[in-house]
C-alpha cells in the first residue's frame, strides 16, 4: 500500500485512537455516504455498477485508508467522523464527475468544502415521468411529517431553500434541538413503508 | 423566495440530513451504536486493524531497507574516507562505533535496527557526506 507525505503526522493521531472512536467515526461518514448518495442518483449520476462494490463499503474503505496511508492530511480542526466525511465526499464528487465526463478517467482531486456543499441543488426534472417520480416521493414524505408541527415546517422550509439555520431559527429553537427532529422523521417514514 | 420543485426539495432533504449528521455529537453516535450494532461497521474495523497492520509491517520494511542502503553506500565510500568527514572530537566519541561498523558483515545486517547507537553513525556519516561539498553527483 502506497503511503503519503502526511502517514507520519496522521499516525501520531491514530495511534491514540480507540475502537469506539473508528467506530463513530465510521457511523458518521457512513451515514452521509447514504444521504449523498441519494442525493446524487436522483440526476442519475451516480450507480453502483459503475463501482463493482457495494458503494458504502466501496467509499467508508476509501475514507479511512486515505487517512491511515497518510494520502490525505487529518487536520486539527476536524473530529475523525468529519475529516472521513470529507475524502468520502470528494471522491463520491469524483465519482460523478468521471461519470459525466466526456473524457471519462481524466480528473484531479479537489479540494472542496463540504459544509458549503451540503445543499447541492439538482438540475430540474428531466422529464415528465422523472417529475413525477419526485413529486411521488416527496408526497410520501409529506404525509410522513403530517401532523407534526415541527416538520410540517421543516419541508415547507425546504420548500424555499432554507437551511438548517434557517429552518431552526423559523420554528423558535436552538440547532441542537432541531436536530432531533431527524429522528423523528427518519421514523415516521420508515414507520410508513 | 420562488418555491422549488420536488426533485430540489428533496435534494435539500437530503442536503439537510447531512448537515445534521455532521454535526451530531460523538457520544449520541456512540449511544446509538451500542445499542444497534452495525455489522457492516464492525466489518470495516477488522479491515481497519488488518490495513494498519499491514502498514506497520511495511514501514519496518522500509526502514530496514533505508538503513541498509545508507550502510552499502558508507562502505562503498570507505572508513578512511569517512574519518575525514568529521572532527577529530567526534572520531573521539564515535571510535567505539566505528570498529563496530568495520566488523559489520553481511550477516550482521539484520540486527542493526535494534543498534540505536550505530543507525545513529550511519545516519550522521550519511548527513555529513551529503553536506560534502567534494561530493560527485551520482
Amino acid at each position: 500500500m502506497e503511503t503519503g507525505k502526511y502517514y507520519y503526522t496522521n499516525q501520531l493521531k491514530v495511534e491514540k485512537l480507540t475502537d469506539a472512536d473508528w467506530k463513530v467515526a465510521m457511523a458518521k461518514c457512513k451515514e452521509h455516504i447514504q444521504w449523498r448518495l441519494r442525493q446524487r442518483t436522483l440526476s442519475g449520476a451516480h450507480s453502483a455498477s459503475n463501482l463493482g462494490a457495494d458503494p458504502v463499503d466501496h467509499y467508508l474503505g476509501i475514507a479511512y485508508e486515505k487517512i491511515l496511508a497518510g494520502i490525505w492530511e487529518w487536520k486539527d480542526d476536524f473530529t475523525l467522523g468529519q475529516q472521513m466525511i470529507r475524502i468520502a465526499d470528494s471522491y463520491i464528487s469524483k465519482q460523478v464527475e468521471k461519470t459525466t465526463s466526456a473524457k471519462g478517467v481524466a480528473f484531479k482531486i479537489v479540494y472542496k468544502d463540504v459544509e458549503e456543499e451540503f445543499y447541492d441543488l439538482a438540475a430540474p426534472p428531466a422529464g415528465e415521468e422523472e417529475e413525477r417520480e419526485m413529486e411521488r416521493r416527496l408526497a410520501a414524505i409529506e404525509k410522513a411529517a403530517a401532523g407534526d408541527e415541527d416538520l410540517e415546517w421543516m419541508i415547507e422550509g425546504l420548500k424555499e431553500g432554507k437551511k438548517r439555520a434557517d429552518i431552526s431559527d423559523l420554528l423558535g429553537i436552538g440547532v441542537r434541538q432541531f436536530d432531533k427532529l431527524r429522528e423523528k422523521l427518519m421514523r415516521r417514514i420508515k414507520n410508513q413503508q | 423566495m420562488a418555491t422549488l420543485n420536488a426533485k430540489q426539495v428533496l435534494s435539500n432533504l437530503y442536503g439537510l440530513m447531512m448537515e445534521i449528521n455532521y454535526y451530531r455529537p460523538d457520544e449520541e453516535v456512540q449511544t446509538e451504536l451500542q445499542e444497534n450494532p452495525d455489522a457492516q461497521i464492525e466489518k470495516h474495523l477488522v479491515k481497519i486493524r488488518q490495513v494498519k497492520a499491514k502498514l506497520k509491517a511495511q514501514e519496518n520494511s522500509d526502514r530496514f531497507q533505508k538503513a541498509i542502503d545508507q550502510i552499502r553506500i558508507l562502505k562503498e565510500r570507505g572508513l578512511d574516507e569517512l574519518r575525514k568527514l568529521i572532527s577529530p572530537q567526534e572520531q573521539a566519541q564515535l571510535v567505539p562505533l566505528f570498529r563496530k561498523f568495520e566488523e559489520l558483515t553481511d550477516k550482521d545486517e539484520a540486527a542493526i535496527m535494534e543498534d540505536q547507537e550505530l543507525l545513529h553513525l550511519i545516519e550522521l556519516l550519511k548527513n555529513k557526506i551529503d553536506e560534502d561539498p567534494e561530493q560527485e553527483p551520482s
